[in-house]
């Protein structure tokens, strides 16, 4: 009677887990799955009725897509090149701005609360209508931007265009620090409370300037946090499909063809599910094996620097 | 007043705290944080007046 007990009791748990494990199961591993399946077959649109029936290809979607000298490939190529870029000038631009404002906010003054509300105000947004608001003002013709630097500001010749060629790559990189970079503020915000005053006041009557203290006192207390928020704004802003598709529709200038709006077109505009699947496993790959060797790499480091 | 009195600063006599940011760093605090609000409350001004307007205005079918 007591071992019987003593399974419920231990089982119990397990029993209260199933429901989000089978929940967390169909939502995230089956797709999953589908979609490394779908890789290894030659899943075009003549097989959209039934696409359990459509033939097994191999490994040939993967060499399709990795093989640079054929179209698919160097598309891919320069469609990676251009992710790559975009993703470490948004990490870098974010995090910049979120510990600059975080680092001048730190101190009482005036309104600090209202600029605090302010920051998050493009958190708060919903992020199709502020996107569309972006597009309406990168419009070549009637837009805000080419007002103010061409009407106003007289800053260049004609009226340029924003969401074509190669002026996107900057539109879209605009749009998405705007819209990610109040995450940093409010992560580096919350970190910066838990770093006593004592130690500003002592290293400042020890003669230390404000750029001192901010490279010897508040850099450091920051670089735990500041791990997991540039692998979390490196993830999002590699696999930002929203921005992209919002701001450009279907079909992405070159100079902005982001791999997830790359991914897209090759799926549902091309209809070849076989390769765009391909394709999203080699991403996740590839994600994976950068997430673990920044880990690695961020550990290590954090091992040094404690010893 | 006469014009010939020598008034004192309106600093003097009062020191600034060592631990007091210096004016430097309340001047770029000040340019950054604005310069940031501006860019932050952009299309939410867009937005705003967008929607205060008249639907023909916006959509520019207005005669």
């Amino acid at each position: 009677m007591r071992t019987v007990a003593r399974l419920r009791r231990a089982g119990l748990p397990y029993l209260l887990l199933l429901p989000a494990l089978l929940l967390e199961l169909l939502v995230h591993l089956v797709p999953m799955v589908i979609g490394i399946v779908m890789s290894f077959k030659d899943l075009t649109q003549l097989f959209l009725g039934n696409w359990g029936a459509a033939p097994w290809k191999g490994l040939g979607n993967y060499r399709v897509t990795v093989d640079v000298d054929a179209p698919v490939g160097a598309t891919l190529l320069h469609s990676f090149v251009v992710t790559c870029a975009f993703s470490v000038l948004t990490v870098g631009l974010c995090w910049l701005l979120g510990t600059a404002a975080a680092i001048f906010l730190q101190e009482n003054f005036r309104g600090r609360g209202l600029l605090r509300a302010v920051f998050l105000t493009p958190y708060a947004l919903p992020i199709y209508a502020a996107v569309i608001t972006w597009a309406f003002m990168f419009q070549r013709d009637n837009g805000l931007v080419n007002h103010v630097l061409h009407d106003q500001l007289h800053l260049t010749d004609g009226r340029p265009f924003w969401l074509l060629g190669d002026n996107s790559f900057l539109a879209l990189l605009v749009v998405a620090v705007w819209k990610t970079w109040p995450f940093a503020f409010l992560v580096v915000m919350a970190a910066l409370q838990n770093i006593p005053k004592d130690l500003y006041e002592a290293a400042a009557l020890d003669g230390a300037g404000m750029v001192r203290q901010i490279r010897r006192i508040t850099l450091p207390s920051l670089r735990p946090i500041n791990q997991v928020l540039v692998l979390v704004l490196f993830l999002w802003s590699f696999n930002d499909f929203n921005t992209p598709y919002v701001l450009f529709g279907k079909a992405a200038p070159e100079a902005a063809d982001l791999l997830s709006i790359h991914i897209y077109q090759s799926s549902f505009v091309t209809w070849n599910f076989g390769t765009g699947s391909a394709m999203s496993v080699l991403l996740l790959l590839f994600l994976l094996v950068v997430t673990a060797g920044y880990l690695l790499a961020t550990s290590r480091g954090r091992k040094h620097a404690d010893a | 007043m006469p014009s010939d009195t020598v008034r004192a600063p309106r600093t003097a006599g009062r020191r600034r705290s060592p631990t007091a940011p210096p004016r430097s760093f309340l001047w770029t605090r000040r340019i950054f944080l604005t310069a940031l609000a501006g860019f932050v409350l952009l299309p939410v001004y867009v937005m705003l007046s967008s929607s205060l307007k008249p639907l023909e205005d916006v959509s520019g079918r207005c005669v």
